[in-house]
């Protein structure tokens, strides 16, 4: 899982939305896989539309979307995932599969048109629940896992699928404290990996955790984009949110301070 | 590695038990045989009595290959059917296929039409509902979620089938008519002939051969339409291919042998309690043991009373409890 290539994301004038109603309008923004860009915006304002936009899911009302260059719409399902994973909030699924088949079915981008996983699949489904310190959950049912487990078999899941570029949808929403920070490692620790990671989240201090770029939603078509240090200012936030937040630098020992947000109440 | 084995030793089993209840199945029955008569024929191809090979050959053996292909047909498009609609509570007449054929051999047998006529007519009844449901849903369901739009036109399809079938209740004579529809919607596979099984069983081996070629991919949907599409599959077609599946190999059944309820919502219950949840191994499990339930369901059809029990009311008899029982027992997952 190293060396793969950039993938650069590129939505030119998009509008986005369902129907007659566009949710964005004139979007134009681009996002990189060297990079772990952060999605931040209040609820409503389509932070899942531009997701499901960017996953195909949903085809723009006007304008384009590229991956690479290339017009989103014009790729198989199975080109797109060899090239793109997504990361759905953890749910449930009334089916008892067990862990290690979950995590197998990011194989499927890979395999023929009627084929099933082989061994060598299934030794990338079985190191990829190595990595990620799951091996112990591997003969489990899915349903059964808490939701911090099942989070991470998503993410193991996308990894299995060996993109290039990963959309998480909110990867800590319903997760403990310990899992959330769990998760963020995690994710933190791909970009080493040189997988690029779009994340939307409703915490700006993700964004100074993690992300390297930051991508804020307001109304229909503002768009703030930059580094977090740069453009997550108290006034930003105010705008966004419309709450007042104070910032501060926390001392990290030996590593560089970090901001924290915190509201004020 | 063993979870291969476990598969194959469960598909192993499976086929020798319904081997073993075949041969019993030959045996049972009004007119009596000899265990030995019945072997001698079966392997030296012998016999004295004259009538032995016409209850064998055109009574008994059109009847199990019947019970094992519709059991199987029915089964196999209920497990296709709850991966593709994620919903371990549905059955393959969600669509409305049941209710369209019912509806099609109800005005068929209105019309006085031979038994050719009604069973085609059922048969094209069920087809055109299902699509009239997929059509449906395909004008409504821009931007909505596609399997719920298909789920809830699949109802209005059903309700209005039923009530134009009770139209045709209500004006059959109540003498011949009204009691030929009742009989053929309770389901019986005693009218079954050869003749028909030439036509069924290519129909329902079309049917098997997508969704076992597609069984990988049907995992991967059963987790989720858009997740689906994310790990790269092409869920539209995919989702054509299964309901094109099972529509044919639904209303092919229905048309020769009337309702037979349960056994499609029951076995793959049954089967993934014993499999788990991979295709891999519950489609052809489900179909293994689909044959296996309908055969013994319709030897007790036969054989528990004088008067031969419709089996439409012994599945829904034996199946109820049944399910009961497993849904008690298998509490969380399913």
């Amino acid at each position: 899982m190293v060396n793969k290539s950039a993938v650069v994301f590129e939505f030119r004038n998009a509008t986005l939305g369902y129907g007659a109603q566009p949710v964005l309008t004139n979007l134009n923004l681009t996002i990189s896989s060297d990079s772990v860009t952060c999605l931040l915006g209040p609820n409503g304002v389509g932070k899942t539309t531009l997701f499901r936009s960017a996953l195909g899911f949903l085809p723009p009302l006007k304008g384009e979307i590229l991956l690479n260059g290339k017009n989103t719409a014009r790729f198989t399902p199975k080109e797109f995932a060899r090239q793109v994973a997504y990361v759905p909030q953890a749910h449930h699924t009334p089916f008892p599969y067990k862990v290690k088949d979950v995590v197998l079915f990011g194989r499927t981008a890979h395999l023929g048109y009627f084929g099933t996983p082989n061994h060598h699949d299934r030794k990338v489904a079985e190191s990829t629940l190595e990595m990620l310190e799951l091996r112990h959950l591997s003969e489990r049912p899915f349903p059964q896992l808490s939701g911090g487990e099942r989070q991470m078999v998503l993410i193991a899941r996308a990894l299995a699928q060996d993109a290039s570029f990963l959309i998480f949808d909110e990867p800590t929403s319903n997760l403990d404290y310990g899992n959330q920070c769990r998760v963020l490692q995690k994710i933190r620790s791909l970009q080493d990996q040189s997988i690029g990671i779009l994340m939307a989240t409703h915490s700006p201090d993700h964004a100074f955790m993690i992300g390297t770029q930051v991508v804020i939603l307001q109304g229909s078509s503002l768009v703030q984009c930059g580094r977090p240090q740069d453009i997550l200012t108290t006034e930003t936030l105010h705008q966004t949110y419309g709450v007042d937040v104070l910032l501060f630098d926390a001392p990290q020992g030996d590593s560089p301070p970090r901001r924290i947000c915190t509201p004020v109440l | 590695m063993l979870e291969k084995y476990k598969h194959s030793l469960i598909l192993v089993i499976g086929s020798i038990l319904l081997l073993l209840l075949c041969l019993i199945s030959l045996y049972i029955g009004r007119y009596p045989i000899t265990p030995a008569e019945l072997f001698r024929f079966i392997f030296h191809g012998e016999c004295t009595d004259p009538n032995l090979p016409v209850v064998l050959l055109n009574i008994r053996a059109p009847r199990i290959i019947a019970a094992i292909a519709v059991g199987g047909a029915l089964s196999i498009a209920g497990t296709a059917y709850q991966g593709l609609f994620r919903n371990p509570m549905v059955s393959p007449d969600i669509l409305g296929v049941t209710s369209g054929a019912g509806l099609g051999a109800a005005i068929a047998i209105l019309l006085s039409l031979s038994i050719v006529g009604i069973q085609l007519l059922s048969f094209a009844g069920g087809l055109a509902a299902v699509l009239l449901a997929v059509g449906i849903g395909k004008s409504v369901g821009k931007g909505h979620d596609v399997i719920l739009v298909l789920v809830l036109s699949g109802m209005i399809i059903s309700s209005l089938c039923g009530a134009l079938l009770s139209l045709c209740k209500y004006m059959a004579d109540p003498d011949d008519k009204l009691p030929a529809i009742t009989y053929w919607l309770m389901g019986s596979l005693a009218s079954i002939r050869m003749n028909d099984l030439y036509v069924v069983l290519p129909i329902i081996t079309v049917g098997v051969v997508p969704l076992l070629l597609f069984r990988w991919q049907l995992n991967v949907l059963s987790f989720g339409e858009e997740e689906a599409r994310s790990l790269g599959i092409n869920t539209s077609v995919l989702r054509a291919v299964v309901i094109l599946s099972t529509s044919l190999m639904t209303a092919s059944v229905v048309s020769v042998c009337g309702i037979i309820g349960w056994v499609g919502l029951l076995v793959p219950h049954l089967t993934r309690m014993i499999t788990g949840a991979d295709h891999r191994i519950l489609l052809p499990a489900s179909f293994l043991f689909g044959a296996i339930f309908l055969l013994l369901v319709d030897n007790l059809a036969r054989s528990i009373s004088s008067v031969e029990i419709p089996i439409g009311i012994l599945t829904a008899v034996i199946g109820a409890p049944f399910f009961l029982y497993f849904l008690r027992k298998s509490k969380r997952t399913w």
